[in-house]
């Protein structure tokens, strides 16, 4: 789970909307009119990216900036399926009274928001844009068998709310495809030729690559 | 008779399909029809839909099918075996031939008739022969009765030899006889006790595959087109990685395509053999094509005889994990405690550890 940042914004109306917002927000809907804006660009901040799983969402000819205008994602996009992920709330005890709280959603993939997560209690340690979250500090990547787990470093406690997040979160889940692309890298490094970043699954990669050079 | 080619236009739930049913380029059998398919796909994308196309040799304004015909066979047919549980009745003036209904075991009867007749009628001729010929001895007739029954097919025996290789694994043996007339009447020993069965009282699967295998080892197809749907129905899977072969083994020169949700058959085939039909983004059904560029052996990118059940479960029939979410928070477990144990001193208590490590490794297949 590598870190996001979301200063970069192109969602101008429903930013400015928000921030005029009380501290109680309307009720949140998936068909309110700033949606498709929000997800937009949150892929947009998150690179195709499940914030969590880094696994790709979206064409990224669809988060390119000439679909903005005037602060608002222009584009049609009628079919559902474009987009293999769904906006999540990361507290999701939040969403009752400001579901629309930029800084507490990111787009993740569907599986992720609607049967690992769901309403689990989080714990902010692993939220992918704090100015703390640092993905070496707090995770290590076994290659082997191919899964995150806390780094050794940290203290005992932090190291159960690692772990308890990367549950929650599904940085293991569905993670098949994430294995065969490790695999494939793997076999790339011993040969010796050119690696190049990947750009799915890139902090796994990263900690393997680490794990292969002994670092 | 083999289809090569299907092309359907908004017919039922398919919009536009084209299926190139051929060899691909670099296989010894370039562009001749492919002789077994496998379709598969999610329930709704039109696998029994299209098994009964083929089936009905439907052509019309919506559907182009191409049928390669044998110069001059006279044995072109099809067969079809569907996925309901069999008909007993025979059902006349139909295009095709439905396996499972009772018209078979008429054949049977036919076919077990006229192999005793024949060879009575050869046992004779034999007979009088070392009768009357005084240089014809009793081992010469032996040796000429060998022959003939090793070029005349016993077909109550072939069958049996067949299906009991299958059912030895569910510990029952077949046994059929001339006078078996029926399903019912069909003589199946447990071989656990001995003590003879019914055919109700054996399993579904096994049901199934008598049901399917006795009529089509009757009818020995020839230069055919047999289409079976859901061959898998209620077996094992060390069962149904046998069935492709199985099923190829009938008969002579037949095209053998089945409809099917089992991985373990879909990774006897061929990757052009594979039809997998798929939902797009429109949800409409396409093709999902294994190859890229040209449709030339060297451009296949997956080919399921060389993956792992896992594997091909998830890159062929999608599926979206490898595992439970159990298995992924004991891997994480195991991971903990053996970060746990690298950090402890020698000692009862890392004994104890290690212990706990290795019960979890066992119990996650991690030692196999």
């Amino acid at each position: 789970m590598k870190k996001i940042d979301k200063s970069r914004v192109l969602s101008e109306k429903y930013l400015s909307w928000m921030k005029e917002l009380k501290e109680e927000h309307p009720r949140y809907s998936s068909s309110h009119k700033y949606i498709k804006d929000i997800k937009m660009n949150l892929l947009y901040c998150q690179n195709g990216l499940c914030a969590y799983t880094e696994e790709l969402l979206c064409d990224m000819e669809l988060i390119e900036p000439k679909h903005w205008s005037n602060g608002r994602y222009t584009t049609e996009l009628d079919n559902q399926n474009l987009i293999n992920g769904d906006i999540e709330h990361f507290d999701c005890t939040l969403k009752e009274k400001q579901g629309y709280l930029w800084d507490n959603l990111f787009m993740v993939n569907s599986n992720i928001n609607c049967r690992v997560k769901g309403t689990k209690t989080i714990n902010p340690i692993l939220k992918p844009d704090s100015t703390e979250y640092d993905a070496f500090k707090y995770l290590e990547f076994d290659d082997k068998l191919n899964m995150f787990k806390p780094n050794k470093q940290l203290s005992d406690k932090d190291k159960k709310d690692v772990l308890d997040m990367i549950e929650t979160l599904g940085l293991n889940s569905n993670a098949f495809k994430r294995a065969k692309q490790i695999k494939e890298l793997k076999e790339d490094f011993e040969f010796d030729l050119d690696l190049k970043e990947p750009h799915e699954y890139i902090t796994s990669w990263k900690m393997t690559l680490k794990n292969l050079k002994g670092e | 008779m083999k289809i090569e080619y299907l092309k359907i236009k908004n017919y039922k739930q398919f919009s536009s399909l084209k299926l190139d049913l051929t060899y691909p380029k670099g296989h010894k059998k370039e562009g001749q029809p492919l002789d077994k398919i496998c379709i598969i796909g999610q329930s709704g994308t039109g696998k029994t839909n299209l098994l009964e196309i083929i089936r009905d040799k439907k052509s019309d304004s919506n559907i182009k099918s191409i049928f390669k015909k044998e110069k001059t066979s006279i044995y072109e047919k099809i067969y079809f075996s569907s996925a309901e549980k069999e008909s007993k009745q025979i059902i006349e003036d139909k295009k095709f031939i439905d396996i499972r209904d009772a018209n078979s075991w008429k054949l049977l009867k036919e076919k077990i008739n006229n192999y005793d007749t024949e060879k009575s009628k050869y046992t004779r001729k034999l007979s009088n022969k070392l009768i009357y010929n005084m240089e014809y001895s009793k081992e010469d007739f032996i040796l000429d009765m060998q022959k003939w029954e090793s070029e005349n097919e016993n077909i109550l025996e072939k069958i049996a030899d067949d299906i009991n290789s299958i059912i030895k694994k569910f510990n029952l043996e077949l046994k059929i006889d001339e006078d078996t007339n029926s399903y019912e009447e069909l003589i199946i020993k447990d071989l656990s006790n001995g003590n003879v069965i019914n055919y109700d009282e054996v399993s579904t699967g096994t049901k199934n595959l008598l049901s399917t295998f006795i009529p089509l080892k009757s009818y020995n197809p020839k230069d055919s087109i047999i289409l079976i749907d859901e061959p898998e129905n209620s077996f094992y899977p060390d069962i149904q990685k046998q069935l492709t072969d199985l099923y190829m083994s009938v008969g002579e020169n037949n095209q053998l395509i089945m409809a099917t949700h089992s991985p373990l058959i879909a990774s006897s085939f061929e990757p052009w053999e594979v039809v997998e039909l798929k939902f797009d983004r429109d949800n409409q059904i396409y093709r999902e094509l294994y190859y890229e560029g040209e449709n030339s052996i060297d451009n296949y990118t997956l080919d399921p005889r060389m993956l792992t059940w896992t594997s091909i479960l998830v890159d062929i029939f999608d599926l979206k994990e490898d595992s439970s979410s159990l298995r992924e928070k004991k891997l994480m477990e195991y991971l903990m405690i053996k970060d746990t144990i690298m950090s402890m001193e020698k000692g009862e208590a890392r004994d104890e550890k290690i212990r706990e490590f290795k019960k979890l490794s066992r119990l996650l297949g991690l030692q196999n």
